[in-house]
């Protein structure tokens, strides 16, 4: 900063605020904000969208301190793996810490939007009483919570427009939560309910559904009949997202073309999810196919969903022997054949070819993500029995825009060395069962720097790669290791050189030494890394250890 | 389903690790219904579980060919599969790999799917014998480009499961007109009427794959035994049948 300059008074500051609301990402505005004192006070006031990636990275209290004028928050716990159970179940994650410094400090929040957190009812009533003009509650791969808690939030947020319960972990106590929506309540436009267990008293649901003349999204879970479905799309025709859950037409095929001109009447219909025949005649942007599915049936939906954007493939069996299935590499290139709109694809299956992943990578290089998991770790191309090196590579090499990928099959340091040169918009990147040893890693630390996320579990990374490349590590928001071959010592040298870094050593076994006393060459079980400004958290479980 | 092989043979079967990994061909060693009368003598598969055995061994191949120091990759990954002894009578299937923690990546709520759904007894749905776990069957028909999948636990007898058939797959296939509906007679007869592929006008052949997994015409065994053996459902087009044996053109039951 120019002493004695203050350019920054040439405008009043709403006109700076307002420059500043053009700005697309936050870290433009963290940029702004080091420019001088004026622009860091006034981008500090008008900051009202907050994205926290870690909800370790920093203290709940300096975050309501450094922007008080937050209106959306969102926040993130657990690491991704939890979601296999890699995780202990009691790590941490807990959103009390949070909602109690946002209730004291932004009374004013208006969305929340939390992710693989530990979600207490408490913490629902908190937020029903606490923030008046609440609108917005999403809550993700969380659990702790109950219907009861739902409850709370229905009773008491008189302006709420969405309520997106996407895959919770939900203890169902209080059947009628549904109810404590008052009848004045009308401002619904997305509701959610999927994932909840339990009984949903229609009725209810029809009448709350019929006063709300916004509703956009509806997904239910299974406890709707199809009947009763029917019903609900007459109350809301105007709805764009429509979801049946784990509903199970399997029974009821008549009743198809009666919810089929159900669903005609709703002429804005732009997404469908739940159990359904295949080949509706619509076109929605995003299909999620949740039936049975092999490459025919594949071929068929690349023959007619032009549009689609994102295709979502899991196995019907993940756990039996291996059968013949007739889902392959085929159904994948069909899709990538037909499709020109794709962008983003999960998919399992049993086999694979260099070629077909060739042949994917020429036809959709816009794919910004791509995760493919063959389901048994280290099978090769079935046709060359090669490793699926040059597939991947040529996946990375032509998707410049790829964002997230997922490795799996027989691979090798070849496949990491290409994702180090080439993946340079890549954010996050999964490993599972891959590599030769150190250099594979060194490759990807090393490159690939646009890199924040980085999950390996079952490979052979040793401590090298980690203890050159410790720099790295803080520029990435989070590093998991399982089962790889790291040791005791580079953790402590890494905490020791980094202060930045939490370095969390996970050792659920509990036999022998306490993890202090054990000597440098000790194996680590699980390692989690990650930048933060909080220093070692305060509520970790005794399987974790945070070295300093 | 009875075994009628030798103790000495089975504990032959039981201690050979790399024996019973690959054991995927008839049951007895491949020799025939050495003193398995009954269920040998009925069997009219067509499959050949050859493929199925070389198939596996390929992927064993692999492994070994994977890296040097696999064995050292074994060692220090402690949550790597260990491959599974299968169980000690042969003629059961072998018993499923040890699960390797956490893998195929795909969330516990989505792989209890079908699960919850046959745990939960729903109003809407037929009765089904409280406690008892679904049997769900995937159902293939010729011709349709999608696969159902129905909880045989579901149907009391080859009827109501060909009732079933004809409803789900009502826009492929078509009852003939031939056999008139004889009503519920609490039989176990499916003389119904007989599948027609709307198509070819070809008539649909349901047939299974059994535990063993070999192709076996439907209603040829009790069904409370077909329930318990059925793997998949297939309705074939009455061409491809016609190894199967003399029963073509109509499901037939012999009751025990």
């Amino acid at each position: 900063m120019v002493g004695g300059f203050r350019w920054a008074a040439m405008f009043p500051d709403e006109v700076w605020e307002h420059v500043f609301s053009f700005l697309p990402a936050d870290a433009d505005r963290n940029a702004a904000a080091l420019v001088c004192r004026a622009w860091y006070r006034i981008e500090q006031r008008s900051r009202w969208r907050v994205f926290v990636g870690n909800c370790y990275a920093v203290e709940p209290a300096a975050a309501v301190r450094r922007f008080p004028e937050v209106r959306a928050a969102a926040i993130k716990g657990k690491p991704h793996f939890a979601d296999f159970n890699l995780v202990p179940s009691d790590w941490g994650g807990g959103a009390e810490a949070w909602v109690e410094a946002m209730a004291e400090g932004w009374p004013h929040l208006e969305e929340l939007r939390l992710k693989r957190m530990v979600v207490s009812d408490d913490c629902l009533e908190l937020i029903a009483r606490c923030f008046k003009n609440f609108k917005v509650l999403s809550l993700v791969s969380c659990e702790g919570f109950s219907t009861a808690g739902l409850a709370a939030i229905a009773a008491n947020c008189r302006n709420l427009r969405e309520l997106n319960l996407h895959e919770n972990e939900v203890e169902d106590n209080c059947l009628h939560w549904m109810s404590h929506f008052p009848e004045s309540f009308t401002s619904l436009v997305t509701l959610n309910i999927a994932c909840l267990e339990g009984e949903v008293n229609v009725y209810v649901l029809e009448r709350l559904i019929g006063r709300c003349p916004n509703l956009k999204t509806l997904r239910l879970n299974h406890s709707v009949p199809i009947q009763r479905l029917v019903g609900l799309l007459h109350r809301a025709p105007q709805l764009v997202d429509l979801g049946t859950g784990k509903f199970a037409a399997q029974h009821h095929p008549e009743l198809f073309s009666t919810l089929e001109s159900a669903i005609a009447g709703c002429k804005n219909l732009k997404s469908l999810s739940g159990f359904w025949e295949a080949g509706p005649t619509y076109l929605p942007a995003i299909y999620s196919v949740m039936d049975l599915i092999e490459d025919d049936g594949l071929i068929a939906v690349a023959a007619s969903c032009k549009l689609l954007q994102e295709l979502r493939v899991f196995p019907s069996d993940p756990y039996g022997a291996a059968q013949p299935i007739s889902l392959t590499e085929h159904g994948l290139v069909a899709i990538s054949a037909g499709c020109p709109m794709l962008h983003s694809v999960l998919y399992f299956c049993r086999q694979m070819t260099n070629s077909a992943l060739l042949t994917v990578a020429k036809n959709c290089p816009n794919f910004t993500c791509f995760r493919l998991c063959i389901m048994e770790p280290h099978t090769p191309d079935y046709i060359t029995r090669q490793p699926l090196d040059a597939g991947f590579s040529a996946i990375v090499e032509s998707c410049k825009h790829l964002r997230r990928l997922s490795l799996s099959g027989l691979l090798t340091d070849l496949v990491f060395k290409s994702i180090g040169a080439s993946a340079n918009c890549l954010e996050m990147l999964s490993v599972a069962f891959a590599g030769d040893g150190d250099a594979g890693l060194h490759y990807i630390l090393s490159g690939c720097k646009n890199l924040r996320k980085l999950e390996i579990r079952d490979c052979p990374f040793g401590d090298q790669p980690l203890l050159d490349n410790a720099a790295k590590l803080e520029t990435m928001r989070s590093l998991w290791m399982s089962s790889c071959s790291v040791t005791l010592g580079a953790c402590r040298q890494l905490a020791r050189k980094m202060p930045l870094l939490n370095v969390e050593v996970i050792n659920e076994r509990k036999r022998g030494l306490p993890l202090e006393l054990q000597p440098d060459n000790c194996p680590v079980e699980k390692l989690y890394i990650y930048r933060t400004v909080a220093g070692p958290r305060s509520d970790t479980p005794s399987c974790v250890w945070i070295l300093r | 389903m009875v075994t009628g092989s030798s103790a000495g043979e089975k504990d032959e079967h039981s201690l050979g690790f790399e024996e019973t990994e690959l054991r995927l061909g008839l049951p007895g060693g491949g020799s025939g219904g050495e003193g398995d009368v009954g269920k040998n003598s009925g069997k009219r598969a067509f499959a050949e579980t050859i493929d199925l055995k070389l198939k596996l061994q390929a992927a064993v191949d692999t492994k070994d060919m994977a890296a040097e120091g696999a064995a050292v990759k074994l060692m220090r990954s402690p949550s790597q599969m260990s491959i599974a002894a299968s169980a000690t009578d042969p003629e059961k299937p072998p018993a499923p790999k040890a699960q390797v923690v956490g893998w195929p990546p795909v969330r516990s709520h989505r792989r209890s799917m079908l699960a919850v759904q046959s745990e939960k007894p729903s109003k809407e749905d037929g009765e089904r014998p409280a406690g008892s776990l679904a049997a769900f069957v995937k159902v293939s028909v010729d011709g349709a480009p999608y696969l159902r999948k129905i909880d045989l636990k579901m149907y009391r007898s080859y009827q109501e499961l060909s009732m079933a058939l004809q409803k789900m797959f009502s826009s492929f296939t078509s009852v003939s007109s031939s056999c008139g509906s004889r009503g519920t007679n609490g039989g176990d007869s499916m003389n119904e009427g007989k599948l027609v592929d709307l198509i070819t006008g070809s008539e649909l052949v349901p047939t299974y794959e059994d535990k063993d997994g070999d192709w076996m015409l439907v209603g040829d065994v009790p069904w409370e035994m077909f329930v318990e053996s059925c793997k998949r459902l297939r309705l074939m087009k009455g061409s491809e049948a016609v190894g199967l044996g003399q029963y073509i053109s109509t499901f037939h039951c012999t009751t025990s």
